[in-house]
């Protein structure tokens, strides 16, 4: 087994790991043997008799949907944000570029400030696809969908929406507003079986095309014409590429809110440490951005009596992590 | 809590001098304004539920926009908006209240950086922040007295406490109940149990009760008119150790706190249902008992804070204000301090 496979095989399963001292660890104290009585209770023969105990409640109900849900949404920000980046040839590309989480934002303020009928999740979720669907409209307009104008489109597109959102907040009274506040700082904290049900099989099926199609980013990163010469049909490809991880973003940040920095720092660790070739960087990237979301949930909720928003975790992290990037020059750390 | 009582300590010298009187006043961030009264222009960016109560409209030259969507403010002044709007509390437009020309711009400690914005524009300000009852009630006599009103300011002061004192009357008293609760745990605790151990056991029999805010993760702290609330009507508030207005705790810190009776801010996005029907609450004792009441969803910040108090008192004590008509004590308290009838919905 050589050193590479071992690496590999670690990242591939520090999720498991981290998930599972992630379990142990919590306000309520459970005991170990209580959380794996928990975690076997439908298998054990006297598992009836846990029915109702509030520490199976604390480990089944809370801990696990929780663990869950930031590894699912941790998959989709940085198996995102490696695809991004494979697709725009750019290592400083997050899965917000395209405007995605402006739209989620003004989705969330509106629902929470003019129509409470309206889900949050949904609203979110709708507006984060529709301001991707019109950067990609806009940068269309200019004939073939190329990097660049598309990316200037996210950028106007965000800059829109963080606008309109901004409007919100100033119309909306000031019981909504911390409403809205409290969602764009992004936590786990309200996670449940349901939420995971409807955007966790939602995100998996939406990476599966960036999963099957993987080896095709390497050649998109070689560039345009190279891949053209090569027979990849780029348009396509790269709008599926962009379709995918806008759904699985979309959807992450429905049910979290906006966890900046995530989809940005693992690809480029785990590019540090495996190397560029998307057909091991993609699952690898996945899966570190489960363990490092499952890590950085973990210690957003155990860290202090209260709960300190996931998004700042990720954020103290992932600034100086920027910054060190930038120092070290962006094609240097992009691996070619 | 005393504290912040004490930085917000009041002392309002008045001296004649060529016929004006100057209130010194200590805000709540610390400066002492002084303010020559009477004041004749006024700008009212918070504590603007007083307006009617201060009757005093000839003096508002401007209101923040919230104001006027105050359904109060609508009722007891139809016209108000007739009266300028210079934006919110985050966000002031401050060329807008220079237009009015204030004497006196009355705004909260929230936004400082407005604050001295407003000042280096040669606006008078005073910052605001009631975190108790009687932190409101000193601002209310504030007011009264910067815009000669004292004599309203008092007449509202006194309704209110009177409904205050008809809670904290009845809190106090023990029901059979209650007696039979203390006294069986005064009885398992030891034989030695004197009257001050089960004084004291009669203080941990007090309700747990916690305030949920925005999200239902968000609790209301050790500070705030809140928690006030929650020990003015008998209850003690799990989240009273942390010295913060509000937190985000974990489901598994509520569920450790087990607090009997949850209240839910009026404004938040969610009901006492989405709370009852979810299965991560269901070893919440409130939760399980349905105990779980959203409140009205009125400002702390005016002279409703005791119906606040009186709805949140008759949710948690049913049996000692079974005999009190909700409806009929704000009736009294909308004619008395607003001069209008009682016509909401809310009532417990």
């Amino acid at each position: 087994m050589t050193r590479k496979t071992v690496i590999h095989a670690l990242v591939l399963t520090s999720p498991l790991f981290i998930a599972s001292a992630s379990l142990f660890i919590g306000a309520y104290g459970v005991s170990p043997l209580m959380v794996v009585r928990s975690l076997l209770y439908e298998l054990l023969p006297y598992g009836s008799a846990m029915a109702d105990l509030p520490e199976k409640s604390i480990i089944l109900d809370i801990r696990v949907p929780r663990v869950l849900l930031a590894a699912i949404v941790g998959v989709a920000l940085s198996g995102s944000g490696v695809t991004l980046q494979g697709v725009f040839r750019n290592p400083l590309v997050d899965p917000f570029i395209l405007g995605l989480s402006a739209g989620a934002a003004f989705g969330c303020a509106i629902s929470i400030g003019f129509f409470p009928a309206l889900p949050v999740q949904l609203s979110a979720f709708l507006f984060s696809i529709g301001s991707v669907l019109l950067a990609y409209n806009i940068a269309r307009s200019q004939g073939e969908v190329s990097r660049l104008p598309l990316i200037l489109s996210g950028v106007i597109i965000s800059a829109f929406f963080t606008a309109l959102t901004s409007i919100v907040k100033f119309l909306v009274d000031p019981h909504k507003l911390q409403n809205i506040v409290f969602w764009l700082m992004g936590s786990f904290s309200l996670a449940d079986w349901h939420t995971i049900s409807v955007s966790g099989v939602g995100i998996l099926i939406a990476l599966c095309p960036v999963y099957l199609m993987r080896w095709r980013l390497n050649v998109l990163s070689m560039g345009e014409d190279e891949a053209k010469l090569l027979g990849i049909n780029v348009m396509r490809d790269r709008l599926i590429f962009v379709v995918s991880s806008t759904i699985a973003v979309s959807l992450a940040v429905s049910v979290s809110g906006i966890i900046g920095w995530v989809g940005l720092m693992v690809p480029h660790l785990v590019r540090m440490i495996t190397g560029p070739d998307h057909r091991t960087l993609v699952p690898l990237s996945m899966a570190a951005g489960a363990a490092f979301m499952i890590f950085a949930d973990t210690v957003a909720r155990s860290i202090t009596t209260y709960e300190i928003p996931v998004g700042i975790i990720t954020a103290i992290s992932g600034a100086p992590f920027f910054i060190y990037l930038m120092k070290k020059g962006g094609k240097e750390s992009w691996g070619r | 809590m005393y504290q912040v009582i004490l930085l917000f300590f009041i002392f309002i010298t008045a001296t004649a001098a060529h016929g004006e009187t100057v209130v010194k006043y200590t805000d709540r961030l610390n400066r002492t304004v002084e303010i020559n009264t009477p004041v004749q222009r006024v700008v009212f960016i918070q504590m603007y539920e007083l307006l009617p109560a201060l009757d005093a409209w000839e003096k508002v030259a401007g209101v923040a926009e919230y104001a006027r969507r105050n359904e109060v403010i609508r009722a007891a002044k139809p016209d108000i908006d007739t009266v300028p709007s210079v934006g919110n509390g985050w966000n002031i437009n401050v060329e807008a209240i220079m237009k009015l020309e204030p004497d006196l711009v009355i705004t909260w400690a929230a936004a400082p950086k407005s604050i001295s914005f407003m000042e280096e524009k040669g606006l008078k300000t005073v910052a605001v922040y009631p975190e108790s009852i009687s932190e409101l009630y000193e601002v209310m006599q504030l007011l009264g007295r910067l815009l000669s009103s004292e004599e309203n300011m008092e007449a509202a002061k006194a309704e209110m406490e009177k409904i205050f004192s008809l809670i904290r009357d009845r809190v106090s008293r023990r029901t059979n109940h209650d007696r039979a609760s203390i006294q069986a745990d005064s009885d398992r605790v030891s034989i030695q149990t004197d009257s001050d151990r089960a004084s004291t056991r009669a203080e941990e029999k007090k309700r747990k009760m916690l305030y949920l805010t925005g999200q239902p993760n968000n609790v209301s702290c050790a500070l705030g008119v809140n928690n006030d609330l929650l020990n003015l009507i008998g209850g003690v508030n799990p989240a009273g150790g942390i010295q913060e207005r509000s937190t985000l705790v974990s489901l598994e810190q509520i569920v450790i706190w087990n607090p009997e009776v949850i209240f839910i801010w009026g404004n938040a996005g969610y009901t006492a249902e989405d709370l009852i029907d979810n299965m991560q609450w269901r070893h919440i004792r409130a939760i399980r008992e349905k105990r779980v009441y959203k409140l009205p969803d009125w400002t702390t910040w005016g002279p409703r804070l005791p119906l606040i108090a009186l709805y949140m008192a008759k949710k948690a004590s049913p049996e000692k204000f079974s005999d009190i008509d909700f409806s009929e004590v704000a009736d009294r308290l909308y004619q008395k301090v607003f001069h209008i009838p009682y016509q909401s919905e809310e009532a417990p």
